[in-house]
C-alpha cells in the first residue's frame, strides 16, 4: 500500500504537485492521467525515491521514503518514463546487476523466465546501446517485477512494446496482487487493466473514482478525461 | 534558413550559462584556472624571449592544431554522431547534408571562438610587459591551423564511427604533408583539399549516424551472475571500462610516459625534444621527469576515472536512487573499482627504472600510490556534487590543478627530507598512511554530498 500526504514539488516557479493526497490500496491497480505536465511523472518519482519531494510523505508498507528509504526502496518496482541504462552492458548483465543490488535469489530462472515471456529472450546478449526503444523498454520491464515487489510503479508501461508484448503487460498487471500505479496517457489501458483511475491537473487532483462509475457517468475514460480538461 | 545551426548554437549558449548558474562555484573556479594557464603560458614566453631562446613557431603550430583536432573531434561526436536530437532536423525535407554541414558550422565557430579568445589574451599578457611582437603572417598560419584541426577533427569523428573507415585514409596524409612541408603555402594547400575532402564527405555522413554496432557478448555469460553489492559494482564499472578499451590504454600510456619520461630523465631532451621545450627542459631535474609523468598519468588513471564514474551516471541516477543501497556501498563499490587502473599505471615504474635503474623505484612506488590516492581524494566529492551535470572537462581541468599544487608540495617536502637524510622510508609510510585517511575521510564525505544532494534538491 502506498499512501501520500500532503506532496508538494515545484521546479522553480512551476507547480507539479500542489498539496495532493492519495491513498493506493493493495490489489487495486490505479491509473493516473493528465496532460503533459500535470504532475504524473514526478508523483511516480517521488514514490520511487527518485526526487525528493518539497513538502509532504510517502509511505510504501508502512514505511516512509525518506526516513527508512532503503525498506520502502526494498519494496518498490519501478519503470522510468525513459529506460536510460548502461549502454555497454548486455541485457543480462543489467539485470543482473540490478538483481545483485537487490540481493535477489534465484535471478536466473527468473530472468530466463521473463525474457522469454516478454519475447526478448534472442537479444539478451547484446550491448543495450544497440537496442531499440521497445527493447530497452522491457529489459527495464523485467527490472522492475524479477523481485516480485508488492508496489508496481509503471511510467507509461506500454510506449514502445510491440501489440503481443503489450498484451502480455497488461494480461501480468491484471493477475497482480498488490499495488499498482500506472502514468499513462492512454485511455484504452485505463479501461482495460485500471480500477481506479485519478485525473491530475497542473499538480492538482481534478477527478478520480471507480473505472467502471466514470465509464457509466461520461461514457468513456476518454470523455471523462476531455471533460476535466476545461 | 540555417535553423539546425541556430537552434544547437542557442541550445549550447543556454545550457554554458544555465550550468554556469546552477554551479557558479565551479565556473568561478574554472574561470580563475583558465585565466592562471594563460598567464603561465605567457610567462613561459616571456622566460624564452629573455634568455634568448630559439622557439620553432611551427611545432607550437603543430601543437595548437593537434589540440583543435581533437576538440572538434570530440565536439562533432556529441552533436551529431551521438546526439538524441538530431533525429528531427534529419526527418526534414531539408537535405542531410545540409543539416550535417550547419553541425559542423557550429563545431567549426566553437573553435575559432576558443582561439579568439585564448589568442587575444594571450597576446595583451603579452602586450602589457611592454615586449613588441608583431606576428601577422603566423597568426593568420595559426588561424588557418586552427579551421584546419576543426575540419580534420570532424573528418576523423564522421569516418571513425562509420562502416567503411577506409575513408580515413586521406587524414594521416594531410598531416605527413604537414609535417614535412613547413611553408605557411602548404597548410593553405592543405587546407582546400581537407575543405574539398570534407565537402565530399558530407554525402556519405548519414552513415556515420546510422552505423550502430551490434556486439554478441555471448562468450562471457559465465561471468554473468549475482554478486555481493560492491563486487556487482566493481563487476560493473570494470566492465565499462574493459569495452571502452580504457583498461588497454591506461597500460599503453603507463608504458610510453615511462619509457618517454625515464629517457628524458636519463640522456636528457636534447635529441627528441623540440626546440622550445628544449630551452625550458635545462632547468629540469630527472626526477622531475619521474614528477612530471606520474603526475600526467595520475590525472588520466584516478581523476579522470573517478570523475566519469560518476558522470558516467548522468542519466542512470534513477536506478542508483531506485535500488535499495546504500549510498555508501556504492561510493565503496565505485572506489574499488579502482584499483585496476591502478594496477594498469605501475607499468610506468619498470619502464622508468629501465633507463633511470632500480634505486629509484621505492620513490616512484611511493609518488604513484600518493597521486593515485590524492586524486580520488579530491575527485570524489567532485564526481558526487556534480553528478549528471555535462561539466567533465572542467572537473577534470579544475582537480588537475589542485593536484598539481599537492603533489608539487609532496615533491618539494620529499627533497628537503633527503637533503638531510638518505633514509626516507618512514617519510614514505607516513604520507601514504595521511593520503589514505584522507582518501577514507573523501569517501565518507562523498556519502554525506550524495545523500545532501537529494535533500537539498528538496529545499530547492
Amino acid at each position: 500500500m502506498i499512501v501520500v500526504e500532503n506532496l508538494t514539488k515545484q521546479y522553480g516557479k512551476i507547480v507539479a504537485l500542489n498539496n495532493v493526497n492519495f491513498t493506493f490500496n493493495e490489489k487495486t491497480v490505479t491509473a493516473i492521467m493528465g496532460e503533459n505536465g500535470a504532475g504524473k511523472t514526478t508523483l511516480l518519482k517521488i514514490c520511487a525515491g527518485i526526487i525528493p519531494s518539497d513538502n509532504g510523505n510517502v509511505t510504501i508498507d508502512g514505511f516512509s521514503i525518506i526516513k527508512n528509504s532503503i525498506a520502502a526502496r526494498e519494496k518498490i518496482g519501478y519503470l522510468p518514463e525513459m529506460p536510460y541504462m548502461y549502454e555497454r552492458l548486455t541485457g543480462r548483465e543489467f539485470l543482473f546487476y540490478v538483481a545483485s543490488l537487490r540481493k535477489l535469489e534465484g535471478a536466473k530462472e527468473k530472468i530466463d523466465e521473463l525474457s522469454k515471456l516478454l519475447g526478448i529472450s534472442h537479444f539478451m546478449d547484446q550491448e543495450l546501446g544497440a537496442y531499440s526503444k521497445g527493447m530497452k523498454q522491457k529489459i527495464s520491464l523485467i527490472s522492475a517485477i524479477m523481485h516480485n515487489p508488492n508496489n508496481l510503479l509503471l511510467d507509461e508501461p506500454v510506449w514502445g512494446l510491440d501489440p503481443l508484448t503489450a498484451r502480455t503487460l497488461q494480461k501480468f498487471i491484471l493477475e497482480r496482487k498488490g499495488t499498482t500505479i500506472i502514468a499513462t496517457h492512454s485511455p484504452q489501458l485505463v479501461e482495460k487493466v485500471a480500477n481506479k483511475v485519478y485525473f491530475l491537473m497542473r499538480g492538482e487532483l481534478k477527478l478520480s473514482g471507480d473505472v467502471k462509475e466514470i465509464i457509466q457517468k461520461f461514457g468513456s475514460i476518454e470523455e471523462a478525461y476531455f471533460s476535466n480538461q476545461s | 534558413m540555417l535553423e539546425t545551426y541556430k537552434y544547437l548554437f542557442l541550445d549550447i549558449a543556454r545550457n554554458f550559462f544555465r550550468n554556469a548558474k546552477t554551479s557558479p562555484l565551479l565556473y568561478l573556479f574554472f574561470g580563475f584556472m583558465m585565466f592562471f594557464s594563460i598567464v603561465g603560458m605567457a610567462f613561459i614566453t616571456l622566460f624564452l624571449i629573455r634568455q634568448n631562446a630559439e622557439v620553432n613557431i611551427y611545432e607550437v603550430f603543430l601543437l595548437i592544431m593537434f589540440v583543435i583536432t581533437m576538440k572538434s573531434g570530440v565536439d562533432f561526436h556529441k552533436y551529431y554522431i551521438k546526439s538524441n536530437t538530431i533525429s528531427y532536423p534529419l526527418s526534414t525535407p531539408i537535405s542531410h547534408q545540409r543539416t550535417i554541414s550547419e553541425i559542423f558550422l557550429v563545431v567549426f565557430w566553437l573553435q575559432l571562438g576558443l582561439w579568439a579568445f585564448f589568442s587575444i589574451l594571450f597576446s595583451i599578457f603579452i602586450a602589457l610587459s611592454e615586449i613588441k611582437l608583431s606576428y601577422p603572417i603566423e597568426y593568420i598560419q595559426f588561424t588557418m591551423g586552427v579551421m584546419l584541426g576543426t575540419i580534420l577533427g570532424s573528418l576523423i569523428s564522421m569516418h571513425f564511427f562509420s562502416s567503411k573507415r577506409l575513408r580515413l585514409i586521406p587524414i594521416p596524409i594531410f598531416f605527413a604533408f604537414l609535417w614535412f612541408y613547413r611553408e605557411p603555402i602548404a597548410t593553405l594547400i592543405i587546407l582546400l583539399l581537407a575543405t574539398i575532402y570534407l565537402i565530399i564527405s558530407f554525402r556519405w555522413a548519414l552513415d556515420s549516424y546510422q552505423f550502430v554496432k551490434r556486439i554478441e557478448r555471448n562468450k562471457e555469460l559465465k561471468q554473468v551472475k549475482t554478486r555481493d553489492a560492491i563486487k556487482a559494482i566493481f563487476h560493473k564499472e570494470t566492465t565499462i571500462l574493459w569495452r571502452d578499451r580504457l583498461l588497454f590504454s591506461f597500460v599503453f600510456s603507463a608504458v610510453t610516459i615511462g619509457g618517454f619520461s625515464g629517457y628524458l630523465a636519463q640522456f636528457g631532451g636534447d635529441s627528441i625534444l623540440p626546440e622550445g621545450i628544449k630551452q625550458l627542459a635545462r632547468f629540469i631535474t630527472p626526477s622531475m621527469y619521474g614528477f612530471l609523468g606520474i603526475y600526467i598519468l595520475a590525472i588520466y588513471t584516478s581523476v579522470f576515472t573517478s570523475l566519469n564514474f560518476f558522470l558516467a551516471e548522468e542519466d542512470t541516477e534513477w536506478l542508483i536512487r531506485n535500488l535499495p543501497i546504500r549510498e555508501k556501498t556504492i561510493m565503496k563499490g565505485k572506489a574499488v573499482s579502482l584499483v585496476l587502473p591502478f594496477i594498469c599505471s605501475i607499468p610506468f615504474v619498470a619502464f622508468f627504472s629501465a633507463f633511470k635503474g632500480l634505486n629509484m623505484i621505492p620513490s616512484l612506488m611511493w609518488f604513484m600510490a600518493f597521486s593515485f590516492m590524492v586524486g580520488v581524494t579530491i575527485s570524489f566529492p567532485l564526481g558526487a556534487k556534480y553528478m549528471g551535470k555535462k561539466s567533465d572537462v572542467l572537473l577534470l581541468y579544475c582537480v588537475a590543478m589542485i593536484l598539481f599544487v599537492v603533489l608539487a608540495i609532496a615533491m618539494a617536502f620529499e627533497n628537503l627530507i633527503s637533503l638531510y637524510s638518505t633514509f626516507l622510508i618512514p617519510f614514505y609510510i607516513i604520507t601514504i598512511l595521511v593520503a589514505a585517511v584522507s582518501m577514507f575521510l573523501s569517501l565518507e564525505f562523498s556519502t554525506y554530498i550524495f545523500k545532501l544532494k537529494y535533500n537539498l534538491s528538496k529545499a530547492l
